[in-house]
């Protein structure tokens, strides 16, 4: 009784953490994403110093994530996003703002791919 | 290369305790439900240590799910034998009273090739001596023969028997297991003496073993070049 106890609590455990996860995992896209958006409308009106700002305060944030995110997510899908978000801080640099609406919209997909990917559908269990 | 290493380290002593605490009939005569975990354990550890991408949680999360679902069933199945029926099936009788149950052999998809070469593996030739042959829940066939071909025993034929116990290991390579000594309420005295009549040192011994009654059974070492 005592190890069908203990497999059951651990189990429980197991689902609790995969329910943290989502709810990690949703939370930090947020974030970002909230971040993107000031990026994003700042770069639509030229001010690009601010855009660069926002940019980088949504980079520092996936940063700080790397020890939740190396742990509990595959690495293409942190390298998908590691990449998008260095070639959108380079197209702020070059500030051509054509290239920055697909930059913006490139990173925003594999975010949400990533957070996706945590969720429980039918699409990511089959 | 460390967190290979490191990574490998860390599935084979996940599947080890793994694997123990599942207990010793997973090694063995498998269920059902055993075999499937095994067969997944084994292919859904290696990927993490094959593909550095993959977190090693995605490695050992299967297999604590995969655990705490196989002890639960099994826990669950001691209890409710309907949920033991539902998830090992039941055992089905091949012959009964001599007679082959074609029913069950069809339902189990057994052919009558399979069932006479099973029959040689355990030794029997002839079909007509076997009572039953019953197919358990782990794919074993078992079979009774019929009174009359059982094979004779001691108290059949009215015969004194000894029974000196289960011999335990007393010397092993020359080293004393004096837990087993005390366990058959013998002490090194006794084994010394024993020695001494056998012309052995404790160091020339390579097994010795001693039941209740006494009985001790002794092999010498082999002289090494």
């Amino acid at each position: 009784m005592k190890r069908e106890l203990a497999a059951a609590g651990l189990l429980l455990l197991l689902i609790l953490t995969a329910i943290w996860n989502i709810r990690r995992a949703d939370a930090l896209t947020v974030q970002i994403e909230r971040n993107l958006t000031r990026s994003e409308r700042a770069a639509q009106y030229e001010e690009f110093d601010l855009a660069r700002s926002a940019a980088d305060n949504a980079l520092a944030l996936w940063q700080s994530a790397h020890n939740y995110t190396s742990v509990f997510l595959r690495q293409p899908d942190l390298d998908s996003v590691s990449d998008s978000f260095f070639d959108l801080r380079e197209l702020l640099l070059q500030e051509d703002r054509t290239a920055l609406a697909a930059g913006y919209e490139r990173l925003r997909y594999h975010l949400e791919a990533l957070d996706w990917m945590e969720h429980l559908s039918p699409g990511t269990l089959f | 290369m460390a967190i290979v290493i490191a990574r490998t380290l860390t599935v084979y002593f996940a599947l080890l305790l793994t694997m123990r605490l599942m207990g010793k009939r997973q090694l063995g005569e498998m269920e059902l439900s055993e075999f499937v975990v095994a067969a997944l354990i084994a292919d859904l550890a290696s990927h993490p240590l094959q593909d550095m991408g993959i977190p090693l949680l995605n490695g050992l999360v299967p297999i604590a799910v995969l655990f705490c679902c196989e002890v639960l069933i099994a826990g669950l199945s001691m209890r409710c034998i309907r949920l033991r029926t539902l998830f090992f099936g039941k055992p089905s009788l091949l012959i009964v009273k001599g007679e082959i149950n074609q029913t069950e052999m069809r339902r189990n998809r057994f052919t009558t090739d399979e069932l006479l070469q099973e029959l040689r593996s355990q030794g029997v030739i002839d079909i007509a001596s076997i009572e039953y042959a019953i197919l358990e829940t782990d794919g074993k066939l078992n079979l009774i023969p019929f009174p009359a071909e059982r094979p004779v025993t001691a108290a059949q034929l009215e015969l004194p028997t000894q029974d000196g116990g289960y011999p335990h290991i007393v010397v092993s390579e020359g080293r004393v297991l004096e837990a087993n000594l005390k366990h058959l309420g013998l002490d090194l005295a006794w084994l010394r003496e024993e020695l001494k009549q056998n012309g052995l040192e404790q160091n020339d011994v390579y097994l010795m073993t001693a039941d209740e009654k006494q009985n001790v059974y002794l092999a010498r070492k082999e002289e090494t070049a």
